[in-house]
């Protein structure tokens, strides 16, 4: 079970993930159409379904996973007790978050009209970030955890007879 | 492990996106052109370079009728080309509304409502009817007129000369506007992509 100061460590690494989703969304969306406009193709996005799509998978990895992982790094970073339950809570909230803000300060029917691009792939995104971020720094922890098992295993049975 | 997941990862979605971007590309490249993209809507179909700017929409109104709309700009030239075409039931209100009778009649009234538009920054700036005539587009007869609108257009507190083409033409039951603009050096430098759109569109 979660302690309260593994709980505390994952709603910062929320609120990092959805300050870098805060930061990079504009950015993110600029970059596209200035990289096409550099490559001479600034035309392609009058194609608007396909060249949203195109955005939708440039954004999850540019933003989405990025602000996950930054997130999961930070819970990664302060604890390695229940990442598989922690590092859900990360991306989670800046999902959570970044839809408030957008919600209040847009349009809410834009989640409607673009369902991939404003809810699919940013929870996803966030959520596998987060995951990969906290295991970043815990990996080695989580192999020798694996390695030492068996031998533990073995000494109980020993002891056992 | 996990670090590497999340580079093949970024790295993937950019490459996604890319090929994404490229097989609409392919798609929508012009056959007669390599660097022109091909629009098509239900209204027109058209051709514009690739690194020009383009939006169409279609404006729907169930009394007054539907009018298909394109506006293609220049990234790096203050001139623009807009096309607009409206069905029967729209070039039927359009007329009547604005007591218009004849292509004629509709080329001087839209020069008379973007100098009116000029006219809201600079009262000073004059309308001079340059060049009349008539041409051939989409295999109908056109009627244009090229007009100069001195000091018609502000950019950053200095103003300059405005040149726009104004084309009009009844397709069928149909009416199309082809409008060209920009700064006169603009306008000029962009003419010969505003010939060869005009050449390629259909109505």
């Amino acid at each position: 079970m979660p302690e309260r100061g593994d709980l505390l460590h994952a709603a910062i690494g929320g609120g990092i993930c959805f300050l870098t989703m805060a930061v990079l969304v504009d950015i993110g969306q600029i970059a596209l159409e200035q990289i096409l406009s550099t490559l001479g193709i600034a035309g392609v996005m009058v194609f608007h379904d396909q060249i949203l799509i195109a955005k939708a998978i440039f954004t999850f990895g540019l933003i989405f996973l990025t602000s996950g992982f930054l997130g999961g790094l930070y819970v990664g970073y302060q604890t390695d007790e229940n990442l598989r339950t922690i590092l859900a809570i990360p991306g989670v909230i800046g999902f959570v978050a970044l839809t408030v803000l957008i919600a209040v300060l847009g349009n809410p029917s834009v989640f409607y009209s673009d369902i991939l691009g404003r809810i699919v792939f940013p929870l996803f995104g966030n959520i596998v970030g987060s995951y990969l971020g906290g295991y970043t720094l815990n990996w080695s922890t989580e192999e020798e955890e694996e390695e030492e098992l068996p031998s533990t295993q073995k000494l109980s049975l020993d002891l056992g007879k | 492990m996990p670090l590497l997941a999340f580079l093949v990862l970024l790295a993937g979605s950019c490459l996604a996106s890319f090929a994404v971007i490229y097989y609409t590309l392919v798609t929508n490249q012009s056959t007669n052109r390599p660097d022109y993209f091909r629009l098509r809507s239900e209204f027109f179909e058209t051709e514009f370079p690739m690194s020009w700017f383009a939006v169409t929409w279609v404006n729907k109104n169930e009394t007054t009728g539907s009018i298909g709309e394109a506006v293609i700009a220049s990234t790096n030239l203050f001139a623009a080309l807009a096309l607009r075409v409206y069905d029967e039931g729209a070039a039927r209100s359009y007329l009547a509304e604005n007591r218009l009778t004849d292509p004629f009649s509709v080329v001087v009234f839209e020069a008379n409502r973007l100098y009116n538009w000029s006219l809201q920054d600079n009262s000073n700036a004059t309308l001079t009817f340059v060049e009349n005539g008539t041409t051939s587009v989409s295999g109908y007869e056109a009627v244009f007129s090229r007009v100069l609108i001195k000091g018609g257009i502000k950019q950053e507190e200095a103003f300059y000369n405005l040149t726009s083409m104004f084309i009009v033409f009844r397709a069928q039951q149909r009416l199309a506007e082809i409008v060209s603009w920009g700064k006169e050096e603009d306008w000029r430098l962009a003419q010969e992509t505003f010939k060869a759109i005009l050449g390629l569109t259909k109505v």
